[in-house]
């Protein structure tokens, strides 16, 4: 793909050559947006806003990397949409189901009083790293996504995050320590080599 | 632990993230492994550590943009349907 070409031909009104940055950026754009949102319905809005208003603000990209600018304004519609929500909560509304039918979605099947016999250990584990990840600040979560879940380097995320790249140095510390802090409240579920919590000393 | 050994111990702590994300400059890597293979409280930390972004990582399994939020968006965008087998 011809990144820098397709961005010409776009801010030349080529929207097919739009279309082809989008397929391209398409699912990294929604899975950070589910990861920052922490559900799919949001994520589903904050993707489809973002491309929108990429394609409305192309003309103020300024080059470098097109990934973390489109991601820029990824973090920033979700940080949009995450104030207004709490400003005015909202309650999720279950999917309407016929009686006794079952949504395989695990957003929905969350139940913080399931006990372990309930799920695999494995969909446990998923779910309780979701769980910690979710609680983070949203400052801190995003510099998680970026980095851990979506694998961006340094200076990309900082670019993608709007923070000086020591801001996303320290915020991934604390955001790495504080679901390290978590998950030891899903003890029984952790692999054995990661449960250090009586033998960390300093 | 005397005075020397607890600075490197704090250097290596604050380091960490950096060493495990491949960011950390190659002079400094080696002096921070020096240290790891000397030091049992820092390696605790420094596997506690691994442990969670890879436990971070195992959580990012793609998730793909619904085919029905990419039609809207591409009407939106006055496209309608068009062929992403390419």
């Amino acid at each position: 793909m011809d990144e820098p070409a397709l961005i010409q031909d776009a801010l030349e009104g080529d929207l097919n050559a739009f279309n082809t940055l989008v397929l391209h950026y398409q699912d990294i754009a929604y899975n950070v947006a589910y990861r920052i949102m922490g559900e799919p319905g949001a994520a589903d809005d904050a993707a489809q806003e973002s491309f929108i208003s990429a394609y409305q603000k192309l003309h103020q990209y300024r080059g470098g990397s097109f990934k973390a600018w489109l991601l820029r304004i990824v973090t920033n519609n979700c940080y949009d949409e995450l104030r207004r929500r709490q400003r005015q909560p909202v309650l999720p509304l279950k999917p309407d189901l016929p009686d006794g039918e079952i949504l395989e979605d695990p957003y929905w099947l969350e139940d913080e009083d399931a006990t372990p016999e309930e799920h695999s250990e494995q969909a446990e584990l998923h779910a309780a790293i979701q769980k910690c990840i979710n609680e983070l600040e949203i400052k801190f979560r995003t510099v998680l996504v970026l980095v851990d879940v979506e694998g961006l380097d340094y200076q990309t995320a900082a670019e993608a995050a709007g923070a000086p790249i020591g801001t996303v140095k320290s915020r991934l510390a604390r955001a790495r320590e504080r679901v390290q802090d978590c998950l030891q409240g899903f003890w029984e579920l952790l692999p054995e080599n990661f449960r250090h919590r009586d033998e960390k000393m300093i | 632990m005397n005075h020397q050994h607890h600075t490197n111990c704090q250097d290596t702590i604050q380091q960490l993230n950096a060493y495990l994300d491949d960011e950390l400059d190659p002079q400094l890597c080696a002096q921070l492994e020096a240290h790891l293979e000397s030091c049992t409280d820092c390696h605790i930390v420094y596997n506690t550590l691994k442990k969670t972004i890879q436990l971070c990582q195992s959580d990012g399994e793609e998730v793909a943009l619904p085919a029905d939020v990419r039609q809207r968006l591409l009407a939106s965008l006055g496209l309608g349907e068009v062929d992403d087998t390419e």
